[in-house]
């Protein structure tokens, strides 16, 4: 099996098996722009530093194996399930703002189940919250007036038990 | 750019609408309505603006799915024909109750999550009518306060939009019978009879807001042909009344204008025999959709 080299954002050159590289499609489709012979030669990751990097990695090489996601997968379908897979949560269980960059990486790098974990993990965080507990949580500014709180909250008024 | 452990990661991906959106798919409608939206202003944003997500909460004003949506669709095959029968049992009596879910629907029609919860409110709120107001005029200007909260939201009963639209009102009449000794609210209810009488009209192409739904049923259902249904109600009940002379029936007078009072309240409050206006089915025709 080939091994590729990659250079995060602050230069830490991570060797990797290609096959498990190429669940990322930025990388697989780099790879086979290049011809596929890239073991002399590293490949940079600008936008991901070596932490996150690591543990992107760490996620494909555990799902190297996964078959390939349905080509008609629907959209709709997947607004239904948050369900996540018990290995994958524990995956998530990091820092929040680890979180925040697996999803930066997974949707630079193109691993879609990747994202679709990572979202759905954010996904999880917000629900059932209040609008100030949402805040809170991600430390989000307020920037309504009350005035405009007040219109959404008047707009929406039917929506409420 | 380089993402360091400054906290900068959180606000650049909900920054980045299509981050932001994939996210929100998997929240329910109503939480983001509620919720999501009341977070800040680029949250809000995008519950306004993306089509995804606009179709997701119901309020994308095309006909049509946004593209992304309508590719995935595509690929399914394609519906034949459709009857799709829901809301059963939707009373207006002393209390609001609506029976069935609408359920998930076989083909890629989807009937509103909104619809029950809205039927309930505009009917909640033709109930709460102070009793001296509850006239013909009275529950005119309920309708039309109703109304203009829910003109607004613009909300579809199926999407894709059917073929057409079909309402269906019973109206029953009910025997009360009060045991001695008890009180007016422990009345209890008799259905006697068959339905007395029952209507179905397509509200058509062009009724395919909640709103529109709610107009015909108001228009239909409750004055113009409710009067004469109540009217017909009323006079099987008188009939009942002779049979039934051992019973102890008060009855107020019932005008033209206080119809409604009678069709609404009779049950609970003053009559003895009463009449129940339902929503008993609405049909959806699915058939030649795409």
């Amino acid at each position: 099996m080939s091994t590729i080299k990659l250079l995060s954002s602050d230069n830490a050159e991570l060797a990797v098996d290609k096959e498990v590289a190429e669940r990322s499609i930025l990388i697989k489709n780099m790879l086979e722009d290049v011809g596929g012979d890239m073991s002399d030669q590293a490949i940079p990751i600008p936008n991901v530093n070596e932490a996150v990097l690591r543990k992107v990695i760490e996620w494909c090489e555990h799902h190297k194996s996964d078959p390939p996601p349905p080509a008609d997968e629907d959209s709709d379908s997947r607004k239904k399930s948050t369900d996540i897979e018990e290995w994958d949560q524990k995956f998530m269980q990091v820092d929040q703002e680890m979180l925040f960059e697996i999803i930066l990486a997974a949707n630079y790098l193109d691993i879609k189940p990747l994202l679709d974990v990572g979202c759905k993990t954010v996904a999880n965080m917000i629900k059932g919250k209040s609008p100030e507990e949402i805040r809170k949580t991600f430390n989000i500014q307020n920037d309504f007036t009350p005035e405009e709180e007040d219109q959404i909250r008047r707009e929406n008024e039917w929506a409420e038990e | 750019m380089q993402t360091t452990s400054t906290g900068a990661a959180v606000p650049q991906v909900f920054s980045t609408t299509e981050l932001l959106e994939h996210i929100l798919v998997y929240i329910e409608p109503l939480e983001i309505l509620i919720n999501v939206q009341l977070v800040c202003k680029t949250w809000r944003d995008i519950v306004e603006t993306s089509p995804l997500i606009k179709w997701i909460t119901w309020t994308y004003d095309g006909h049509e799915p946004p593209k992304s949506i309508l590719e995935q669709r595509a690929k399914l095959n394609k519906p034949k024909k459709q009857n799709v029968t829901i809301g059963e049992n939707v009373s207006i009596k002393g209390n609001v109750k609506i029976n069935g879910a609408a359920p998930p629907l076989a083909s890629r029609h989807e009937v509103s999550p909104f619809l029950n919860r809205i039927l309930v409110k505009f009917l909640r709120e033709m109930l709460d009518v102070d009793e001296g107001a509850k006239t013909a005029a009275g529950l005119q200007a309920a309708y039309e306060q109703a109304m203009r909260w829910i003109q607004p939201l613009k909300l579809k009963i199926c999407r894709p939009v059917p073929q057409s639209v079909y309402l269906k009102m019973e109206f029953e009449k009910y025997k009360t019978h009060l045991p001695p000794g008890h009180s007016l609210g422990q009345v209890q209810l008799w259905r006697i009879g068959r339905v007395a009488a029952s209507w179905e009209k397509n509200i058509g192409r062009q009724g395919q807001d909640i709103a529109d739904l709610l107009q015909r049923f108001f228009t239909h259902g409750v004055s113009n042909r409710g009067i004469n249904l109540a009217m017909e109600v009323w006079r099987l009940v008188e009939e009942e009344r002779i049979k039934a002379r051992s019973l102890e029936i008060s009855r107020t007078a019932v005008s033209r204008d206080r119809w409604i009072d009678f069709l609404i309240w009779g049950t609970e409050e003053t009559a003895s025999f009463a009449g129940g206006a339902h929503i008993t089915g609405l049909r959806l025709d699915c058939s030649g959709m795409y």
